[in-house]
C-alpha cells in the first residue's frame, strides 16, 4: 500500500524491519490538516508523533517564532513524546495536507523494539534544543554562554571618590561586602577593596579622613553586562583580580561579579584551558598549551548543546592568548608608554571564530607618541602576531595584523583610513570594511575604544556607502537552483557548497549593513540582530529567521570542521549528500531565508549605490 | 402499520442526522476492483474500505479483501491492472463474511466513493445475491462533487480526464499515489473527500447542504 512505501523512505522508519513497518502502518491514523483544524488536531492527539505526508506547515514556539517549516517527510511532536512535557508549540498551515499520526503507545513499542529508531529521535531532539527557549532557572543552559548580567544579583554599592576612607569602610561593613565601586556622575572611576584598605591604608598608617580617590584602584578592568561569563573569567584570570565591576553599554556600573560567583556557575571546565594559558610563564609554554585547543574543543563540543558557543569560546581563547603575549612582551620591554587598545577584527571581533580562522587585529594608539614610543608598539605588534601564529592562529594573508604599520594608528588616523574606504569604495575597500567594522577591544580601557567606535560609526552612516555594501551583498547568489534544489560545485572533494561564502558571510554582511545604518557598534552578528529588534528597517520575523539561519550554518560548519580536523579537506565546504534528510532540508531553508534577506537589503539600500 | 411507522422514524432520524455539521458524522470510504463494469457478468476481485471521523482516517481498521472465486474467475485484463498476483488470491477472504462486516460498517455511516455508479451497482447486486443489506445514511460521490464544482464555471468546459481520482487530487495539492489498488484508492478517495469538504468556506456546514452540491 502507498503508505508503506512512503514510510520505507522516511527516516527513521527506514531502519525498521518490514514487519515493524507494517505494524507501524496498522497503528497509524491519518488526518487532513488545514488552518481551521491543525491546532485542534495537535491538542486532541498529543502526545503523538506527527509525520507530514503532504502540505506545508509552520511550527511556531510559544512566542510565535518560527521553529521549523514542515514539509513532506518531516516529523514533529517527538520532543514531548521523549520528555513527557506538554506541547507548547503551535502550527500554522501554509498549504493543506495529509499528516500521519502515531500515538504514544505505538511509538513507545517501536522505540523499545529498535534502539536505532529511538536513537534517531534522541539525536533529533538534541538539534531541536537549539531552537528551544532556555529554561528560566538556567539549569539547562551552558554556563559559558550565560551573560554576566544574569549572575549579578545585587544592585551595585557605590560611593563617590571624595568620600572619606572611614565612611567607605563603614559602608562596606554595613553591606557586608569586600569591595565597593567608586562612581562619579554615574561613571565608574575606580574600585576600593578590603585589600586596598589593608595594604594602602592600615599598613601605611594613613589618616581615615583621606579621600577614597587617593587609595582606590583607578580605571579598573570591567566587563560589559552582555558579555559571557567566559569573558568575565578571562578578564579576571588575565588581570589576576577577584572582583570585576560590571558595566552597561554607557559604561555605567550595574554591579560586581566575583570569582566566587563564577565558580558557583561553573559546570564545565573551559576554565582549565583559560587558566593554563594565563599561567604560562613563557612563550614556549603558552604555545604548548594553545596547541591542545583543537583536541580540547572536540571533547568540549560534545558536551555543549549549542556549538555556536564554541565560536565565542575560541574568540575568548584567542583573547586570552593575546593578553598573555602582551604581558610577556611587557615583561621583556617594560610597560606600555601610553594608553592603547588592542583591537580584534573580523571573526575574532565578531566572536564567530573557527578552527581555521586567521588573525585580524590592530592597535589603537594615543595621540602624540614619540618615535621611540611608536617603536614600542611596533615591537608589540610583531611579537604578539608572531606568537599568535605559533599558537595556531594563522597569520592573515591580507596582512590585517598589528604588525603591519597600516593597522596601528590613533583615532584620527583610523578615521582617515575609514573615510578613504567610505568615499572611494573600491572592491578592496569594501572588503576591508567587511573586516574592520567588526571590531572589539581585547586589551585597553573601554572608554577609549568606545570613543573610537562611535566616531567610526558616525562616518559609516552614509547612504551611498551603504548602497555599495548592499550591492556587494547582492552580487553573490545563494546556491539554490531550479525548484529550490541545492546547487553544488564540482570540486576534487566532491559536490560541495561553501557555506561560509554563500551563507554565514552573507548574513554577517547583511547584519553589518543594518547595524551601520542604525549606528549599532556591537560586532557579533547575534548581538547586532538582537540590537536591531524593533528596528523599522528589519522586521522581527525576518530578524529571527536570519538569526536562526546563522545559528544553523555556524553549527553546521563547526560540526564539519571538527569532523575533518587534521585532514586536508576544505574547512568551509560541505557535501549536501553527506547530510541527513533533515539537515539538507534545513540548509535549503537557510538559503531561502538568505535569498529573501538579500532582496530586502537590495531594496532598502541598493538604490543609493553605483 | 408498525412497519410504516418504523420507516417514518428511520426517515426522520436520517434527516436529522444529515442536518448536523458534516464533521460530526462517520464516513466509510470504499473502493471495489472488478473484472468489469457489469455486476451480473463480472466479479469483484478486491474490496477495501476505511472509516473516517473527520479529520481522522483510521488506517488501523482499514479493510482490504481479495476474493479468489474458486475456479470460475474470469481473469481477462484486469488482474494485471489491479496489481493482484496469485499470492494475493491465496490469501483470499470468504465473500459473505466480508460483506457482513461491510454492512455493519456502513450502518449509520455515510458511504464515500469516487464515481458511485459502479460501486453502488455492485453493492446492490450483493445485497440481492446474499441478502445482506447495505444501508448507509447517504452517499457522497467525490466525482460528482468535483463535476458539479467544475460545471459552475461556464467558460471552461470539462475536459476528458479531468475527473479521474488522481486529476481531482492534484487540484487539491494531494500527493500523487500509484492508483489501481483498492486500498490505496480508498485512502486516496478518503483524502479527496476531506479536502473537498474542508474547502467549503462555510463553518460547520450541514452534510445535507454539501450533498446538494453533488
Amino acid at each position: 500500500m502507498e503508505v508503506n512505501s512512503f514510510l520505507k523512505d522516511c527516516p527513521p522508519f527506514d531502519i525498521l524491519s518490514e514487519e515493524q513497518q507494517s505494524w507501524a502502518v496498522s497503528q497509524l491514523q491519518s488526518v487532513y490538516m488545514n488552518d481551521a483544524n491543525c491546532n485542534e488536531i495537535l491538542n486532541d492527539m498529543r502526545p503523538a508523533l506527527f509525520i507530514v505526508r503532504s502540505g506545508v506547515f509552520d511550527l511556531r514556539g510559544v512566542d510565535g517564532q518560527l521553529i521549523d517549516r514542515l514539509e513532506s517527510g518531516d516529523l514533529f511532536g517527538y520532543p514531548s513524546l521523549l520528555s513527557g512535557r506538554k506541547v507548547v508549540n503551535t502550527l500554522k498551515t501554509i498549504e493543506d495536507g495529509i499528516v500521519y499520526v502515531l500515538h504514544q503507545s505505538a511509538f513507545d513499542r517501536l522505540r523499545n523494539a529498535s534502539k536505532p529508531f529511538e536513537q534517531y529521535f534522541i539525536r533529533a531532539h538534541g538539534q531541536r534544543l537549539l531552537t528551544e527557549q532556555k529554561s528560566e532557572d538556567g539549569t539547562d543552559s551552558d554556563w559559558s554562554e550565560q551573560t554576566v548580567g544574569s549572575v549579578v544579583s545585587m544592585p551595585p554599592v557605590s560611593l563617590s571618590s571624595d568620600t572619606s576612607l572611614q565612611e567607605a569602610a563603614q559602608l562596606m561593613a554595613k553591606h557586608g561586602i569586600s569591595s565597593v565601586l567608586v562612581v562619579d556622575e554615574t561613571e565608574l572611576v575606580g574600585i576600593l577593596t578590603d585589600r586596598d584598605l589593608r595594604n594602602r591604608v592600615v599598613a601605611e598608617g594613613l589618616s581615615l579622613e583621606v579621600r577614597v580617590s587617593a587609595v582606590m584602584t583607578q580605571l579598573p578592568e570591567s566587563v560589559y553586562e552582555n558579555r559571557s561569563l567566559m569573558d568575565a573569567l578571562t578578564t579576571m584570570t588575565s588581570s589576576n583580580i577577584h572582583h570585576l565591576p560590571v558595566v552597561n553599554d554607557q559604561n555605567q556600573p550595574v554591579g560586581m561579579v566575583t570569582a566566587t560567583d563564577l565558580i558557583r556557575q561553573q559546570r564545565s571546565d573551559p576554565v582549565f584551558l583559560i587558566s593554563a594559558i594565563r599561567k604560562a610563564s613563557s612563550r614556549a609554554q603558552l604555545i604548548e598549551e594553545a596547541q591542545k585547543l583543537p583536541e580540547y574543543l572536540q571533547t568540549f563540543a560534545s558536551r555543549v548543546k549549542q556549538t555556536s558557543v564554541l565560536g565565542r569560546l575560541m574568540a575568548s581563547v584567542t583573547d586570552g592568548i593575546t593578553r598573555q603575549l602582551i604581558q610577556l612582551y611587557e615583561q621583556e620591554n617594560g610597560a606600555a608608554p601610553a594608553a592603547y587598545s588592542w583591537l580584534a577584527f573580523g571573526s575574532q571581533g565578531r566572536e564567530d571564530q573557527t578552527l581555521s580562522s586567521d588573525q585580524d587585529n590592530g592597535l589603537l594608539l594615543s595621540n602624540g607618541l614619540t618615535d621611540k614610543q611608536k617603536q614600542w608598539f611596533a615591537g608589540l605588534g610583531e611579537y604578539v602576531c608572531e606568537g599568535l601564529n605559533e599558537c595556531g592562529v594563522p597569520s592573515c594573508p591580507g596582512n590585517i595584523m598589528a604588525s603591519n604599520p597600516d593597522c596601528r594608528g590613533t583615532i584620527d588616523e583610523w578615521k582617515e583610513r575609514f573615510r578613504g574606504w567610505i568615499e572611494s569604495p573600491t572592491p578592496k575597500a569594501l572588503m576591508y570594511c567587511q573586516i574592520f567594522f567588526d571590531s572589539r577591544p581585547v586589551v585597553g580601557p573601554g572608554k577609549f575604544y568606545q570613543q573610537y567606535r562611535t566616531e567610526i560609526a558616525a562616518l559609516a552612516k552614509n547612504e551611498m556607502f551603504l548602497g555599495n555594501l548592499a550591492i556587494v551583498v547582492n552580487r553573490i547568489s545563494v546556491p539554490l537552483g531550479l525548484f529550490n534544489r541545492l546547487r553544488t560545485e564540482d570540486t576534487d572533494d566532491g559536490d560541495t557548497i561553501d557555506i561560509k561564502r554563500y551563507g554565514i558571510a552573507l548574513i554577517n554582511d547583511m547584519a553589518r549593513i543594518y547595524s551601520l545604518q542604525a549606528e549599532i557598534t556591537s560586532p557579533s552578528t547575534p548581538a547586532r540582530l538582537a540590537a536591531l529588534k524593533g528596528s523599522k528597517l528589519l522586521n522581527r520575523q525576518d530578524n529571527q529567521s536570519l538569526l536562526e539561519a546563522w545559528e544553523f550554518l555556524t553549527q553546521l560548519r563547526l560540526n564539519h570542521q571538527l569532523k575533518v580536523w587534521g585532514s586536508d579537506k576544505p574547512k568551509n565546504a560541505i557535501e549536501p549528500d553527506e547530510l541527513s534528510t533533515l539537515a539538507r532540508r534545513q540548509l535549503k531553508t537557510a538559503f531561502k531565508i538568505i535569498k529573501e534577506a538579500q532582496q530586502g537589503v537590495g531594496l532598502k539600500f541598493g538604490r543609493q549605490g553605483y | 402499520m408498525s412497519q410504516w411507522l418504523e420507516k417514518l422514524a428511520h426517515w426522520y432520524n436520517r434527516r436529522q442526522k444529515l442536518k448536523q455539521p458534516w464533521q460530526s458524522l462517520r464516513y466509510v470510504a470504499l473502493d471495489i476492483e472488478s473484472t468489469g463494469l457489469i455486476p451480473k457478468k463480472h466479479q469483484i476481485l478486491s474490496i477495501a474500505w476505511m472509516t473516517i471521523n473527520p479529520p481522522v482516517m483510521h488506517y488501523g481498521n482499514a479493510q482490504y479483501h481479495v476474493f479468489a472465486h474458486g475456479q470460475e474467475l474470469e481473469l481477462g485484463q484486469s488482474p494485471t491492472i489491479h496489481g493482484l498476483t496469485e499470492q494475493d488470491f491465496l490469501n483470499s477472504s470468504e465473500p459473505k463474511q466480508t460483506f457482513v462486516m461491510l454492512s455493519r460498517a456502513l450502518n449509520d455511516a455515510v458511504l464515500v466513493c469516487h464515481h458511485k455508479g459502479m460501486d453502488w451497482r455492485f453493492l446492490k447486486h450483493i445485497e440481492a445475491q446474499y441478502g445482506i443489506p447495505f444501508k448507509p445514511l447517504a452517499i457522497f460521490d467525490t466525482l460528482a462533487f468535483e463535476k458539479n464544482k467544475l460545471e459552475r464555471n461556464p467558460h471552461q468546459p470539462i475536459q476528458a480526464g479531468q475527473l479521474t481520482l488522481s486529476a481531482c487530487r492534484k487540484r487539491y495539492n494531494l500527493p500523487n499515489y500509484h492508483a489501481h489498488h483498492a486500498l490505496t484508492d480508498t485512502v486516496a478517495c478518503a483524502e479527496l473527500f476531506l479536502a473537498q469538504c474542508y474547502a467549503s468556506k462555510r463553518f460547520n456546514e450541514p452534510l445535507s447542504s454539501l450533498l446538494k452540491k453533488l
